[in-house]
């Protein structure tokens, strides 16, 4: 229970002279679901960014499976197993739902041009692509919408098939922008169980970053609250909704 | 030291036509991040207006450059209006749409008047003997007006409301129309005003220049370099840049040539494209 | 197997028109056709990244004078001198692709236009080896297994089957996986790196095709014209590519063909009303940008994709 996956170091990201996220330290541990709340502003996806290596860092380091990541380009990143999904609904609207899995599973494999000098690679890449999106069409539900363009979608199956994308992938750790926002609350209760179940069934660590806290604390073992870059606490779910910061910086303003 | 003092004045008087244009072009690209590459035909357009009014019918050369600039004005807002509007915001596109009125705009240039070089008579002949510089008169009246132009751009985008609402656009369209500011109006304006600037450079320098449809091609060149060494979209970048391509090409124009001059100020382009894109100006 | 036989009786229909039913004004065509079409394929691979090349110009000029020099001063056969200047020039695209892609949307547009501007006025400037602004005259003919091509009929089979081969090409290319991230990338690209994709090295690839492409046809418009010149390489060039997209269509490789089987014959049509062939050409091009937003189908989507892009920047 004690591996550590993900472990950030005294992260610090500025922008101008302002900092978004400073001196951030916290890790994720082997099975865990890692909730990331915090106000608007309060740099949550910033830091999503920064692990992934959209943005670069300013200070500190991010070490993936005991691995510095830190200064890594976001495929380098994505290609060691640490793959995230986005706040708004980022599919390649254009495809059907079938040829957006499978190019998340195939992409993998494909990474760098060099493939086109080994031959085997894709043809290996596609047998294990098929298998991969029959699996995860039944896994996820979205099987009836297989030949649908993914952009004629409604909203909340287009961020449901953003996840999975990112599912064939074979992440080793899931980092999750806001899965619930723009959803129904239906919506949201499903992508709840769908979070649950990447864990459960196919044990990838999930790190989420959410606003929702009815689902936060639902499915998440531990929450960092996060207010001005800074964590305020790290703690299971039913101590950080009593924790007399948190409830100041984001819960007293929610629940007004 | 003469030699350089002439090549400082030389390249100033060609400073002020170059910010001129490239005040239009920066502006055009600033609000409605449009590069207009179809800006050279607004300057050609404005010399044939001076070769017809004043060369043809023999109307005074001073009130066809003012009618000129202010004909190209009411031309670049009907363009705007016509062709630009779907297009704004949308970079790619709206170039391709620049590029399609430039050739039109040449073809009919040259359908009206023909390929050959024309010109009319220079309102103004001599020189000034500074010490040992040799200036000629017309340039340093081109050199004033356009001077004088440019004071009144600045005293209109910095005093009017308009002009206050235009620096808004430029720095955020979203903002700016939270606080009024109709792009409806603003845009064909600052189009209307772009194509007026260079109306104005295009009627100044066609006594000086040849005229013919494809004249634009070398000022719309020189507002380019200009608008790029400055910052796309920067008002006083352009005029640093404007001052800056002058000065270089006098000096390299008078050390190597013309050709290698222009060389230069590509190379300067490409490395401030790759290593400043906001270009020189911008924190 | 179906669409190969389509292509092949195409192409063999093709190949004997000149001998039986093309008077030769209309092979001369033929052969110009077969230029642009390869050169317009060259341009839809940019455009298919969504970063438009104003440097394709000098790239054609590059295999032109490339080709040409190779054989008057090297010696060289024809053959290797074609692909020795069409490599050159996908080589010049690697070293100045790895600097100049990371810039995006109009900012490379006026990249490209400045290095293609420096490298035209090399021509200019470089007399004793380009031959200044008159240009390079006397370029000698190729020569395919020890046969010489000199006539139009041999010029026109040579750019059919290079037109062939840009077409086969580009669309084998759109076919495989390749095709998929290339289309990945304009669509989304923040996805597309997020699940593993080296941006990059895949734009840079795409970048040194095109390149190689462009110097393949203007290698064999040199040679076709037995002059080179400056003039021909410059700012319109791409405008023009650009142009034979826009209006044929982006979103299939056979846009580029139906762009450049429209385009060419017009200005060898109205050659000596050169003023009307460039009035047709603009206002057909605005017609076309304001109304058949189908025959732009992919240049819309690129712009969403950039705009996109853009947004999750700030």
């Amino acid at each position: 229970m004690n591996d550590v996956v993900l472990e950030v170091a005294t992260l610090t990201k500025a922008f101008g002279g302002v900092n978004a996220i400073s001196n951030l330290s916290f890790e994720t541990r082997r099975g865990e679901i890692l909730g990331v709340i915090g106000p608007n502003g309060s740099g949550k996806t910033t830091l999503f960014n920064v692990i992934t290596g959209v943005l670069p860092a300013s200070a500190g380091k991010v070490r993936f499976c005991g691995e510095a990541i830190t200064g890594l380009s976001t495929d380098t990143i994505s290609q060691r197993g640490l793959i995230r999904t986005f706040q708004s609904a980022t599919v390649f609207k254009n495809e059907t739902v079938y040829e957006n899995i499978r190019r998340g599973s195939m992409f993998g494999c494909i990474g760098k041009p060099s493939w086109f000098f080994r031959p085997g690679v894709v043809a290996n890449g596609k047998r294990t692509a098929k298998e991969t999106v029959a699996e995860l069409l039944e896994f996820s539900g979205l099987s009836d919408l297989a030949t649908r363009i993914a952009g004629t979608l409604p909203y909340g199956k287009q961020k449901m098939l953003g996840v999975v994308i990112a599912l064939a992938r074979r992440p080793l750790q899931l980092l999750m922008d806001e899965p619930a926002a723009g959803l129904n609350p239906t919506e949201t209760v499903a992508m709840g169980e769908l979070v649950t179940q990447i864990r459960d069934k196919r044990e990838i660590d999930v790190v989420l970053v959410e606003h929702d806290m009815k689902m936060v604390t639902a499915v998440c073992d531990r929450i960092l609250a996060l207010n001005y870059g800074k964590a305020i606490a790290i703690d299971i779910p039913e101590r950080i909704v009593r924790h007399p910061e948190v409830i100041d910086a984001y819960l007293g303003v929610d629940h007004e | 030291m003469e030699f350089a003092l002439q090549i400082v004045v030389n390249g100033l008087m060609s400073s002020l036509v170059y910010i001129l244009m490239a005040l239009g072009f920066t502006l055009i690209f600033g609000i409605m991040r449009v590069v207009n590459f179809a800006h050279g035909e607004m300057y050609m357009i404005a010399a044939f207006l001076v070769y017809a009014l004043v060369g043809s019918l023999g109307w005074n050369y001073y009130l066809v450059v003012v009618l000129s600039a202010l004909a190209l004005g009411v031309f670049g807002a009907i363009l705007e209006r016509a062709l630009f509007r779907p297009f704004v915001g949308r970079e790619l596109q709206g170039m391709i749409m620049a590029l399609a009125v430039s050739i039109t705009l040449q073809a009919v240039a040259f359908i009206l008047f023909g390929p050959n070089d024309l010109s009319v008579p220079r309102p103004i002949t001599g020189v000034f003997d500074v010490g040992p510089m040799v200036i000629p008169r017309d340039r340093v009246a081109v050199g004033a007006s356009a001077l004088v132009v440019l004071l009144a751009f600045y005293v209109f985008m910095r005093y009017t409301k308009t002009g206050l609402a235009m620096r808004a656009v430029v720095q955020d369209e979203d903002i700016a129309s939270i606080y009024g500011v109709r792009p409806k109006i603003i845009h064909p304006l600052a189009f209307g005003i772009g194509a007026m600037l260079a109306g104005f450079a295009g009627a100044l320098m066609a006594p000086i220049y040849t005229i013919h449809p494809y004249m634009g091609a070398q000022p719309m060149l020189k507002a380019f370099i200009v608008v790029i060494l400055g910052g796309l979209g920067s008002v006083p970048g352009a005029v640093l840049g404007g001052i800056i391509l002058g000065l270089l090409e006098s000096l390299f124009a008078t050390l190597v040539n013309t050709t290698v001059a222009t060389m230069v100020c590509f190379g300067i382009v490409v490395l401030i494209l790759l290593f400043k894109p906001t270009g020189l100006l911008a924190r | 197997m179906k669409f190969v036989w389509k292509y092949v009786v195409i192409l063999a229909l093709l190949a004997v028109a000149p001998f039986f039913v093309l008077p030769p004004f209309l092979t001369h065509i033929g052969v110009m056709i077969g230029i642009y079409t390869t050169l317009a394929l060259s341009m839809n691979l940019m455009l298919r990244i969504g970063q438009i090349s104003f440097a394709h110009g000098a790239f054609m000029g590059l295999g032109a004078y490339g080709s040409a020099l190779m054989m008057m001063r090297l010696d060289l056969p024809f053959t290797v001198a074609f692909l020795a200047a069409a490599l050159g020039v996908a080589l010049l695209a690697l070293l100045v692709g790895s600097l100049f892609l990371r810039i995006r949307g109009v900012y490379f547009v006026l990249l490209t236009f400045a290095f293609g501007e420096i490298i035209v006025l090399t021509f200019i400037e470089w007399v004793s080896l380009f031959g200044g602004s008159g240009g390079l005259p006397g370029v000698p003919p190729p020569s395919l297994f020890g046969y010489a091509i000199g006539s139009r009929e041999g010029f026109y089979l040579l750019s059919l089957g290079l037109a062939a081969f840009a077409f086969a090409l580009v669309r084998t290319i759109y076919g495989t996986e390749l095709g998929a991230v290339i289309t990945s990338l304009d669509e989304d690209e923040a996805l597309t790196r997020s699940l593993g994709i080296d941006s990059r090295r895949y734009r840079l690839l795409t970048f040194c095709v095109s390149a190689f492409l462009a110097g393949m046809g203007g290698a064999l418009y040199g040679h076709y014209l037995t002059l080179v010149t400056p003039e021909d390489y410059g700012f319109w060039v791409p405008v023009n590519l650009v142009m034979m997209n826009v209006i044929g269509g982006i979103a299939q490789p056979i846009g580029a063909v139906l762009g450049a089987l429209l385009l060419v014959p017009l200005p060898e049509l109205l050659r000596d009303a050169k003023q009307y062939q460039m009035l047709l050409y603009g206002i057909v091009l605005i017609l076309f940008l304001l109304f058949m937003p189908d025959g732009m189908h992919g240049l819309f989507s690129k712009l969403k994709g950039h705009l996109a892009r853009r947004e999750l920047s700030r």
